[in-house]
C-alpha cells in the first residue's frame, strides 16, 4: 500500500476528510475524553462557542431590524414624497377621481360605502379622496386626463 | 358518495424551523456538540488551507449559522438534530470557499505577488518565483503557487506519516486513508477490531490536529 506520489493535495486532503468524517460518527464522551487529553476543557469549548452562535444570532437580527427600518422609512419617504398638483378646478379634480376608478375599479367599494353614488360626492370629499390616493401612490399608476 | 381525498393541508406539511426555534436548538447544544462543532470546523479550515482566505474555523461556524438563519440552508427539525444540521452546513461552506478558489485562482485576493514570493540564496542573488517554470501556457504565479501548495501538502503528509512511523496501527489507518479506503474496508482487510480502531483513531486526531493546529499558528 505505497503512498501515491504526484497528487500530494488529493493525499492530504484524503486523510483529513477521513478524520473530519471520524470526527463527525465518534462517539460523544470519546470526543470529550479527547479534548480532556489534549489539554482543552469542553466546557470552556461549549461556552465559547454557544457565545459565538448567540452573537451570530444577535447579529443576525439586529440585521434584519435595520433592513425592516430602512425599509420602513423609504416607504414613509415614498409616501410623503408622493406629491401631486391637482387639478385647480373641482371639474378637473372630479374628472382625474373618475379616471382613477376607472382604471382600478376594486377600488370603488372604499368610496362608496356609505351607499352614495359616486355622484353625491362633494367637491370637499373628492379633493379628499384624491390626496388620499396620491399617498398611496395609486395616482402615479395610473392614466390621468389632461387638466382643460 | 365518494369523498374525493383532501390534499394534506398547509399547517401539516413540513416547515423549516423558526428562528426562535433555532435560538432554542443553540441554548440546548451539550458539550459533545460543540465539541464535535469546533473540531469539524478546525479541520475543514486545516483541510482548504489557502482558500480559507484568511478566515478562520469560527468564521466558518458563523457563516453556517448565518446561513441556516436566512433560510439559504433550511433547516427541518423533524429530519435532522441541529448540530448535525450546523455541521452539515460547515462542511459544505468550506467545500464552496474550496471551489471558489480553484475557480478563481487567479483573482487577486488569492494570487501572492512575486516580490513576496522572490528569494534571496547565500549568495545575495535574488531569483524569481517564476525562474524555470517551463510551461509557457501556465500562469507563473499560478504555477508557483500550485507548486509551492503541493510541497507544502506533501510536507504535511510526510510529517503525519513520519509522526506515525513506530505506530503500526495508526500506520496502516493512514495509508489506508490515503488509498480511499474507507473505515469497514481498512478494518476488515487488517483485521482490526473495532476497539482497536477506536483507540488509534483517537491517538491520530489528537496527534494530527496538534500538528495542524501548529502549522496554522494556533
Amino acid at each position: 500500500m505505497a503512498a501515491k506520489a504526484g497528487n500530494q493535495a488529493e493525499r492530504f486532503a484524503r486523510i483529513l476528510d477521513s478524520l473530519c468524517e471520524d470526527i463527525r460518527t465518534a462517539p460523544g464522551e470519546e470526543l470529550l475524553q479527547s479534548a480532556n487529553e489534549a489539554g482543552r476543557d469542553p466546557a470552556l469549548t461549549n461556552a465559547r462557542v454557544k457565545s459565538l452562535l448567540r452573537s451570530t444570532f444577535k447579529a443576525y437580527q439586529q440585521r434584519v431590524l435595520r433592513e425592516a427600518r430602512h425599509e420602513y422609512e423609504r416607504e414613509l419617504a415614498n409616501i410623503s414624497e408622493g406629491h401631486f398638483d391637482l387639478p385647480k378646478t373641482a371639474r378637473g379634480r372630479r374628472s382625474w377621481f373618475l379616471a382613477a376608478l376607472n382604471q382600478a375599479p376594486q377600488l370603488l367599494p372604499a368610496f362608496t360605502l356609505q351607499n352614495r353614488d359616486l355622484s353625491d360626492l362633494s367637491d370637499e370629499d373628492i379633493e379628499s379622496h384624491l390626496r388620499k390616493l396620491a399617498q398611496l401612490g395609486v395616482l402615479k399608476a395610473i392614466r390621468l386626463p389632461e387638466e382643460e | 358518495m365518494k369523498v374525493k381525498p383532501k390534499p394534506p393541508s398547509a399547517a401539516l406539511q413540513p416547515q423549516p424551523a423558526a428562528r426562535g426555534e433555532i435560538d432554542q436548538a443553540i441554548e440546548a447544544l451539550t458539550e459533545e456538540h460543540t465539541e464535535r462543532i469546533e473540531q469539524t470546523a478546525l479541520n475543514r479550515i486545516y483541510r482548504i488551507g489557502r482558500a480559507a482566505n484568511g478566515r478562520s474555523h469560527d468564521d466558518l461556524i458563523q457563516e453556517a449559522l448565518t446561513r441556516i438563519l436566512d433560510g439559504k440552508r433550511q433547516w427541518y427539525k423533524d429530519r435532522v438534530l441541529f448540530p448535525d444540521f450546523l455541521i452539515g452546513a460547515i462542511y459544505s461552506i468550506a467545500s464552496e470557499w474550496a471551489g471558489h478558489r480553484e475557480r478563481n485562482a487567479e483573482d487577486p485576493e488569492y494570487a501572492a505577488l512575486e516580490a513576496a514570493l522572490s528569494k534571496t540564496d547565500e549568495e545575495g542573488k535574488t531569483t524569481s518565483p517564476f525562474d524555470g517554470l517551463q510551461d509557457p501556457s501556465v500562469n507563473p504565479e499560478q504555477g508557483l503557487i500550485t507548486a509551492e501548495e503541493e510541497e507544502e501538502k506533501r510536507a504535511l503528509v510526510e510529517e503525519i506519516l513520519t509522526a506515525f512511523k513506530d505506530d503500526e496501527k495508526a500506520s496502516i489507518i493512514l495509508m489506508g486513508f490515503e488509498d480511499g479506503m474507507g473505515v469497514p474496508e481498512i478494518r476488515a482487510e487488517f483485521q482490526m477490531s473495532e476497539k482497536e480502531y477506536r483507540t488509534t483513531m483517537r491517538r491520530i486526531r489528537w496527534r494530527v490536529g496538534k500538528m495542524m493546529g501548529e502549522h496554522h499558528g494556533r
